[in-house]
């Protein structure tokens, strides 16, 4: 193919897109964090469609970004560097701004957003990103799902106003927190597998670039997903509201999902897949 | 219209139920109180702090507004956060006028002032509340070094809010002082609805997503019609729940769902109101129920007690042999109620219960401590001290565990070390936390061995003549003499004599002038020897007027065998020991053990003023021990007969062991006596043991010494959340002959003072009881009560979070207000009260006549008693009735009484 890096460019910011870089992440936070609106359903707001673009936006922006490598040419390394400070920057001001966070939903679209800017950091140094990338995507879906279950059980998923759930919704509190956890990368979930690879394979290239970004969103992520535990989980119980748990078949199911998840991180690490 | 009514309040709430803090986070979702709470509670341990921070707040004994303000006026971190204290500071210099300036800038009608501060007060009760008993506690050593009262406490918080709302006016555009916010509540009831439901939690989460979106808007007609709505929808799902729980009554009644949906509309919401209005008061109702309950028991069981043992004289165990019984004062605790039960059933003891100081209030310098300590009850204020005296003189030379410890801990607790020393230090506490952990019992006896042990010490109790007091300060600015030429001129006491330093004291003191021998003779001239002199004034304190403070110290150490002698005479007849005394009489103070417990004084003993009772059992035993007394009690008609001798002793009531103490002041004869006594006290002490073990819910105990081990264990294991119960379940206060309780096990629950009307003709020894043990045992009682009833409110919560703060309170987490009452561990089993909350059922032993003219003699046990605070029952021996009272007359139904 012939080099054109014009192209390449283009390629990349619509890369961008996918693996959100500020602003072009607009698009991909919008769709995330989209409510039902008033008085009427939405399909787009469903967690279906949300679960699926989740998954298959970070494989678009991969394939972007692989296309757009092969555009550049020689100019390949230094537009990668660029575009990875540039994802660096992102992935760290939406973990900041996710500490402000109350809403679920919003919630998921900033962590996304924050979490695969990231991928760019492997760029520079040709680690393959579409494994660290899907890793990344694959652990929120189950704070995803269970998010959901929480708007259609009280109309919408929020910090501080149904606090106290552990006392009244203990099987969903207990998922709920080991959701959380997976989402904000704790060791053995994929994520945490997927900023590992990435900050292993980009250090090479330079470490300021590779390591700042990782470590500074990690910590925010991890500060911002106690704030979510603490106001849902935790906290007396309004009296008010009629708690449902979750029930056995359920549980069951979200329990063996993220079994499955931590398998493939496990997997992921170990170059299986 | 229903949404006019339901915000009208919300501007009659201002400055009478909301803080303009509050009030703007409920209207416009911001965090003021929460961060004013934040700000003022860092200041607070900042100022209070008795020892705990390395760097320790400057100035602080300008008092506490002065010295925050001080610092406050250059705090740069609040000026990042927008907050211009500084400005408001500038203001007024003294807290009354900054309160008015403060108050006056808010917009707050002067009428309001006093329901304002009331508010500004109950947002940190803990804090306010220490801050109160602090200016008040004016002999505290640390309000006398940092002052601080209540108006300062205000003045400082009026202070943080102006600057908080001053800047949220800031941020949200709005004018925030009172008037406004008024003005704005009256004009827009709707939206204040929707903006207070939204931001108080109490939305309904369904609608949160709509009205935040609709308030944003910002649209008068949406706004309104979306108020209408959600106000209907509320009601309804209000409705909803009333029913659903109505529902619930009604299948918990027995009465058939159909039956009830049959019957027409207005029968229905009568019965939905009767059911809710009765909720207000279904607690007190189970409340009433329980100790009414418990009262039936108990008079049933007393009545049942004395029918058993009708036709058994009224006797004390083991009359006719003095030598073989042994007599046992225990503190009224309800935790000696096993012990005494299970002493008596082991052999023949006679045992008495007394407010656990003994009838002896003082103030105790322990030896190596600097303080006094009030061992008596909070509502006496003692006025004479007991000194300890360690047999021997000796230099205190520490180990080198000792060294190693401090300097462990002093690089923890500075500001860098931690970050360089991590990694060797931390080993080090790790080593200390499996021992702990692992092997609580053989870790802890190691560390003891390590750690030097204090010397044997005995109790100076007796007062001092002038003469003794003199010569006693004379020795101790000789020492001081002595220790000031060694340090200045390296000279040691064998070149000195015993008149050089006296005349250096007395040149010190301006008792003489000119060149001293000592001068003369080391080739020291005039002015060393004149800065020298005035070094041992200043430096060494051996000054006129030091000498007069050690002297009038030294004037309240110690009683008058006088004094003792009254003193032991009342609490002896008090409790109804005025004859037949055996030879062996123990004095049982107590106290607990247990390990990394900031509540440790909660299980001590109340009535010594939440330390151990031992110190107040050494001395009344000393005291009772003395010819001198015995002769004065004597020519008072209470003869103590020379054989008999007082022991002290401590109840440790974590592990139910009994140690003698004092054993060398015995006469051999009187020794001989004590190595069954001591093996009585262990067996009955592993009974309890086992009962206590049931109670904590411990499993696969066979044996009581199994018992015995697990309860020691829970006193030296440092993850043991509740190494006792402590007096939880408390539930009466038993005031009579040992004989009315002896046959019954009261399970731990009862206060029981020993009395015997028949030797208290005119009342003047109830008086003392219901005054001072009944009073601290209906504050125990209330305590328990309230800390049951709302464990997070009135309680502590739970244990696990706690921390101590500046080493004077408990806060949970690292930022709160300040725990007050119980914690949960000491309240709750797993989610269920293990405490049942009572009030304090006193039964006396007494004609009914004369506890009504003890009664109407005493103000605040008679207030108890008419406010309901507590059940009083008069079981008369003179008619065999037993008087309940209640709502001001008296029930009555008969009862025998033992005897």
């Amino acid at each position: 193919m012939e080099p054109t890096p014009a192209l390449a460019v283009l390629t990349f910011l619509l890369a961008g897109l996918f693996l959100p870089l500020y602003p072009l992440s607009i698009g991909a936070n919008l769709l995330l964090k989209r409510q039902p609106p008033i008085g009427g359903p939405d399909p787009l707001s469903g967690p279906s469609v949300k679960a699926a673009a989740i998954l298959l936006m970070p494989v678009a922006g991969v394939a972007l970004v692989q296309l757009g490598l092969s555009l550049a040419g020689e100019a390949a390394r230094v537009m990668a560097t660029g575009f990875a400070v540039w994802g660096g920057l992102s992935s760290m001001l939406y973990a900041f701004r996710l500490l402000s966070v109350r809403d679920g939903k919003i919630w998921i679209a900033q962590l996304y957003c924050s979490a695969l800017a990231l991928v760019w950091i492997g760029v520079p140094q040709g680690v393959p990103l579409l494994l660290p990338a899907v890793g990344l995507a694959l652990s929120l879906l189950p704070l995803t799902v269970l998010l959901s279950y929480l708007t259609r059980r009280f109309g919408i998923a929020r910090v501080g106003l149904y606090p106290g759930l552990s006392g009244r919704m203990p099987v969903f509190s207990v998922l709920f927190v080991a959701a959380v956890l997976v989402a904000v990368a704790v060791p053995f979930s994929p994520a945490f597998f997927a900023i590992a690879d990435l900050a292993f394979g980009g250090v090479g290239a330079n470490e300021l670039i590779t390591l700042a970004p990782v470590s500074l969103s990690w910590l925010l992520w991890t500060w911002a997903g106690v704030n979510l535990i603490a106001g849902i989980v935790f906290g007396t119980p309004r009296d008010d509201l009629v708690y449902v748990d979750l029930d056995r078949r359920a549980a069951v199911l979200h329990g063996v999902g993220m079994l499955l998840l931590s398998l493939f991180g496990i997997f992921l690490v170990e170059g299986v897949l | 219209m229903a949404a006019t009514t339901a915000i009208k309040p919300f501007a009659e709430r201002l400055a009478t139920e909301l803080t303009l803090c509050d009030a703007v986070d409920q209207l416009f979702g911001t965090r003021l109180g929460e961060t004013l709470n934040e700000l003022l509670i860092k200041g607070l341990m900042d100022f209070f702090d008795e020892g705990q921070s390395v760097w320790r707040m400057p100035g602080r004994m300008r008092g506490l507004y002065r010295s925050w303000s001080r610092i406050a006026r250059r705090n740069r971190r609040l000026k990042m956060r927008g907050l211009d204290v500084g400005a408001i500071l500038a203001e007024a210099e003294d807290p009354e006028s900054m309160i008015d300036f403060v108050m006056t800038r808010l917009g707050i009608p002067e009428p309001l002032w006093m329901d304002y501060f009331a508010l500004e007060l109950t947002r940190l009760h803990g804090w306010a509340g220490f801050v109160r008993w602090r200016a008040q506690a004016r002999h505290y050593y640390w309000q006398q070094r940092n002052p601080a009262d209540l108006v300062e406490y205000v003045a400082l918080r009026l202070v943080l809010a102006l600057a908080l709302i001053t800047d949220a006016g800031r941020r949200l555009k709005r004018d925030l002082s009172y008037r406004a916010l008024r003005d704005y509540a009256e004009r827009h009831p709707r939206e204040c609805l929707l903006r207070r439901e939204l931001n108080a939690g109490t939305v309904l989460p369904d609608y949160a997503h709509r009205i935040e979106v609709t308030l944003d808007q910002g649209d008068p007609g949406r706004i309104d019609a979306l108020a209408w709505e959600y106000e209907g929808v509320k009601m309804t799902r209000e409705a909803e729940s009333r029913a659903r729980h109505l529902l619930k009554v009604v299948d918990a009644a027995g009465i058939p769902r159909q039956g009830l949906l049959d019957r027409p509309d207005d029968s229905l919401h009568a019965f939905i109101d009767a059911v809710f209005a009765f909720k207000a008061r279904e607690g007190f109702l189970w409340t009433r129920g329980l100790e009414q309950t418990y009262i039936e028991r108990l008079l049933r069981e007393i009545d049942r007690a004395a029918a058993d043992t009708a036709d058994v004289a009224d006797e004390r165990p083991g009359e006719a042999d003095a030598g073989g019984r042994v007599q046992a004062l225990f503190c009224i605790d309800v935790r000696s109620e096993r012990l005494r039960r299970r002493l008596e059933a082991v052999g023949e003891y006679e045992t008495f219960g007394i407010a656990g100081f003994f009838g002896v209030p003082v103030s105790f310098v322990e030896y190596g401590k600097g303080h006094e300590t009030a061992l008596c009850p909070a509502i006496v204020t003692p006025k004479n001290v007991a000194v300890e005296m360690p047999h021997k003189h000796e230099h205190h030379r520490e180990t080198l565990f000792e060294l190693g410890h401090e300097l462990v801990h002093d690089l923890k607790n500075t500001v860098l070390a931690p970050y360089v020393t991590v990694e060797a230090v931390g080993l080090l506490f790790g080593f200390d936390m499996v021992g702990k952990t692992f092997a609580p019992a053989a870790y802890n006896t190691w560390r003891q061995r390590l750690e030097s042990r204090k010397p044997p010490a005995r109790l100076l109790i007796d007062k001092l003549s002038r003469g003794e007091a003199e010569e006693l300060v004379a020795h101790l600015q000789d020492e001081m003499v002595i220790r000031a030429i060694e340090r200045h001129f390296g000279i040691k006491r064998e070149s000195v004599t015993s008149p050089m330093i006296r005349e250096l004291r007395e040149t010190a003191l301006g008792n003489r002038s000119g060149p001293t021998q000592f001068a003369r003779q080391n080739d020291i001239d005039p002015a060393a020897e004149a800065v020298f002199i005035t070094s041992l004034q200043v430096e060494y304190r051996v000054n006129p007027n030091q000498r007069q403070i050690q002297l009038e110290h030294l004037a309240k150490v110690g009683f008058h065998h006088r004094r003792q002698a009254q003193l032991v005479g009342t609490a002896l007849r008090a409790i109804g020991l005025a004859d037949r005394f055996a030879r062996t009489v123990l004095v049982v103070g107590h106290g607990s053990t247990s390990q990394n417990n900031p509540y440790e004084s909660a299980l001590d003993c109340g009535a010594c003023g939440g330390d151990q009772g031992l110190v107040n059992a050494r001395i009344f035993a000393a005291m009772a021990n003395r010819r001198e007394v015995r002769e004065v009690l004597a020519e008072h008609g209470l003869r103590i007969p020379e054989d008999t001798w007082f022991v002290p002793a401590l109840h440790d009531t974590t592990t139910d062991e009994v140690r003698l103490f004092d054993l060398d002041q015995l006469p051999p004869a009187a020794l001989t006596r004590l190595s069954r006594i001591e093996e009585d006290l262990a067996a009955a002490g592993r009974l309890c043991a086992m009962e206590r073990c049931a109670a904590l819910g411990e499993t696969g105990i066979t044996k009581p010494e199994v018992a015995a081990r697990r309860v020691k264990r829970h006193a030296l294991d440092w993850t043991q959340v509740r190494p006792e119960w402590g007096l939880s379940k408390n539930a009466s206060f038993l005031i009579g002959r040992r004989a009315l309780s002896r046959a019954l096990n009261l399970e731990g629950r009862a206060f029981l003072h020993s009395y015997d009307h028949g030797i208290d003709p005119d009342g003047r020894l109830l008086e003392g009881i219901l005054s001072g043990p009944l009073v601290v045992a209906q504050w125990i009682n209330l305590e328990h009560y309230f800390s049951v009833v709302d464990n997070e409110a009135f309680g502590s919560g739970s244990k696990v979070y706690h921390n101590v703060a500046g080493r004077f309170g408990v806060i949970t987490g690292n930022v709160s207000d300040l725990r007050t009452g119980l914690p949960a561990q000491t309240m709750l089993k797993g989610r269920e009260p293990y405490h049942e909350p009572m009030r304090l059922v006193t039964v006396i032993e007494a004609p009914r006549a004369l506890v009504e003219a003890v009664l109407r003699r005493l103000y605040k046990p008679r207030e108890l008693v008419r406010n309901g605070w507590i059940l009083l029952v008069v079981l008369d021996p003179q008619t065999g009735q037993a008087h309940q009272y209640h709502s001001g007359g008296w029930q009555t139904r008969p009862i025998r009484l033992p005897g």
